[in-house]
This record gives C-alpha cells, structure tokens and sequence, in this order.
C-alpha cells in the first residue's frame, strides 16, 4: 500500500458516504402516523381523567352540601328531641304517674336492673309525636336514670347527638339493640359508663321476653 | 382538540419532516439495521412528544431529538446486547443504489465502522454527519472540549485505520476539517 493510499480519508467524502444511505419508504409517513395516534391516545386519557375529576368534585360538592344543608337540621333535631324528652320527664316527676307492675318491663324484653337500683316508672309515653317507653330507675341515694326506649330500626330514625346536658341532666344516646335506641337522662352524679353499665344489664342483645 | 395540543402537533409533524432522515442515519450507522434504526427513530419521537415540555431551546430541536436518539440507541444495545449484528452479507440496508452509485466504497465504509467502538462511533457521526461543532457536541455529550477533539481524533484515526487495512476502495482525499456540516436533515 503506497503512502497515498494512507492518507486519511476527508470529512466531505465520509458526510457523502455517511448521507447516502436511504430512508425507509414511508418511515415520515408512518411517524406522522404514530403521532397522530399517540394525541388521540392521549386526548382519550385526558377526557378520562377530566371526565373522573368532574365525577370527584361533583361528589364532594354534593357531601358538603348535604353537611351544610343537613346539619342544621340535624343540630335542630337534638335539640327538638331533647327538649321534649327533658320537659316529658319534668312532668313525669311531677306528676308521679308510677308503674305499679314491673312485669310490664319483661313483657317488651327489658331485663331487671341491678339489685341496688329500682323501677320507680315503667310505661308507655309519647315524647313529641314518638311512642317510647319510659324507664325511671332510683337507688339508695335518691340518684335517678330515666331511659326513654324508642324502637328505631336503624340511626337514620335517631339522628341527634350521641350526648349533652340539659339542666341538671346529663343525656346519653344509646344503641343496646338493632332495633332499639335509648335516650338516658340521668344526675350529674352518675357516670356514663355506670348508665352504660346498666343498660347492658337491662337490654341483652338477644331480646328474652318474659310474660 | 385544545389550541395548544394542536399547535405542539402541527410543530411536532414539521420536525418529522424535517429532521426524520438525520435521526435514521445517526440510528442507522449506530445499528447497521434498518428495522433498529427505524424503531429508534419511532421511539425517539414517541418520547420527545411526551417530554415536549422539557424542550428549553426550540433553535436546539435537532440536538434535543438527537440526545432522545442517541438514548433510545444505547438502549438498544443494552437490551440486544453489544453486538447488533452489522448487516455484512446483505448491505443493502446500507447502500442507496439509486442514489450512491459506487457501492464499493460504501460497502468498505460499513465494513470499517463495524471495527469502531460505539462512542467512536457516536462521536464521528455527530461530527462527520451531522456537521456539529465541537463545542456543539461538547454540549451534547456533557463532556470537556479537549475531549471531544482527542476523542474525535482516535475515531478518525482508528478509522482511518481500518479503511487502509480493510477496504480498498474508499477513495482517499486530502483532510479537510469539517467544523460546520451540511443540514441536518438531508
């Protein structure tokens, strides 16, 4: 090989060399082609992804305005409900209607309180347009619970608070059974889990009715 | 379709036809197969589409898409591993009958590149190709100047070498520095 024959070969040969090569038929064609699908594809992910996000904000708008609009209503129905009940007692105490059969509580499937508590009331009464049957309780320390048993068969029918004080009254709301709610009045001076206590005693959450 | 979706479309279908035929002959002379070649050129732009908003320089789209490339390349080797086959027994993939009339020397160009390495490679299509700078390709790759230059240098070198040794045919000519290249695009 001369010396010729190793001189280097140019920049322009090898840019000829190198452009010579020929495109495939129709590879613009295609590229533009698989552009065109790849917008579709993404114009199909935007409009799902809007159509969801719309779908989100639709649905949270709608809670907060079932919130705003319901719980107004729910604040008033505490308040209705336990006025009632609160001012239902006061008359009951007042007027000293006592249930002279305690037999009347196994009859609706009401067990007997503890030994240190006795049923001072036990009957049927009508708190604004409910039907409930009311339970006071006493014991040894003139300390007094009065459990208003409303059958509900689910909270949906109970929509109040689950307690509060009302006078001197405390107030708790209670779920013993499916179909029962409690609303149990009771002194300062008894606890919560004392009246919890008792109304598990009181309603087991298999119904056992004695005649 | 939003106004700006379509505008980046109508951008986007201008730099296929403008800058298509550069990216498959860097992909081309990287792989020496046209099916590689063609899906790295088909890669490229599928990523560049989804990466737009990652374009700083619009007066830079050709490097933009050739960085794209050069990737999507290199990850061809990785998946079919080092040696994508150089299509030696069939070299039409390479050769422009129609257009490039002396075969040969084509032939002995493709015979020649296949004995470079793929940064050898590389750089020499960026440089000899494409017509970039120096500077320009020290932009590209992220590497020194003075590298490029030497590195460009051992790929002349080494291919030179490897046309003297191999391939008589490539005619040889005095050097002439190619510091700015042709168009991009043809």
């Amino acid at each position: 090989m001369s010396d010729d024959n190793k001189m280097p070969v140019s920049d322009s040969k090898l840019n000829t060399l190198f452009m010579s090569s020929p495109a495939p038929v129709g590879l613009e064609k295609n590229l533009k082609q698989n552009l065109s699908d790849q917008i579709k594809a993404e114009e199909a992910r935007f409009s799902i992804k809007y159509w969801q996000t719309g779908l989100a904000l639709s649905v949270a708008a709608n809670v907060l305005l079932a919130i705003l609009v319901l719980a107004p209503g729910y604040k008033a129905a505490t308040v209705n409900l336990i006025e009632q009940a609160y001012l239902h007692l006061h008359h009951e105490i007042e007027g000293h209607s006592i249930a002279d059969n305690t037999a009347w509580l196994g009859r609706r499937g009401i067990q007997m309180p503890p030994h240190d508590y006795r049923v001072a009331i036990a009957k049927n009464c009508l708190v604004g347009t409910n039907h409930v049957q009311h339970v006071r309780l006493t014991n040894a320390q003139q300390q007094a619970i009065n459990l208003l048993v409303f059958s509900k068969d689910d909270d949906k029918g109970f929509p109040i608070d689950d307690m509060g004080e009302k006078g001197r009254q405390q107030w708790i709301k209670v779920h013993p059974r499916k179909d029962t709610h409690i609303l149990a009045f009771f002194d300062n001076t008894i606890s919560n889990s004392e009246v919890n206590t008792l109304i598990d005693k009181m309603f087991d959450k298999t119904i056992k009715y004695s005649l | 379709m939003p106004q700006v979706l379509k505008r980046d479309r109508e951008q986007f279908e201008k730099w296929v036809q403008e800058y298509h035929l550069g990216l498959y002959r860097h992909a081309l002379w990287m792989t020496s197969r046209s099916d590689v070649a063609e899906d790295c050129v088909q890669e490229t732009y599928y990523r560049a589409w989804n990466a737009r908003k990652s374009l700083k320089d619009k007066n830079k789209v050709f490097s933009w898409l050739l960085t794209i490339l050069r990737r999507t390349v290199y990850k061809e080797y990785e998946q079919r591993g080092r040696n994508i086959e150089f299509t030696q027994d069939s070299p039409t993939d390479m050769i422009a009958i129609d257009e490039y009339k002396d075969q040969g020397e084509l032939l002995d160009l493709v015979k020649a590149m296949k004995t470079l390495s793929t940064s050898h490679r590389d750089i020499l299509l960026l440089h000899t190709l494409h017509g970039f700078t120096y500077q320009e390709i020290s932009d590209i790759l992220e590497i020194p100047m003075g590298t490029v230059m030497s590195r460009i240098s051992r790929a002349r070198a080494a291919l030179d070498d490897a046309l003297n040794t191999t391939t008589p045919n490539v005619k040889k000519a005095t050097v002439v520095s190619l510091k700015q290249g042709p168009s991009h695009n043809e």
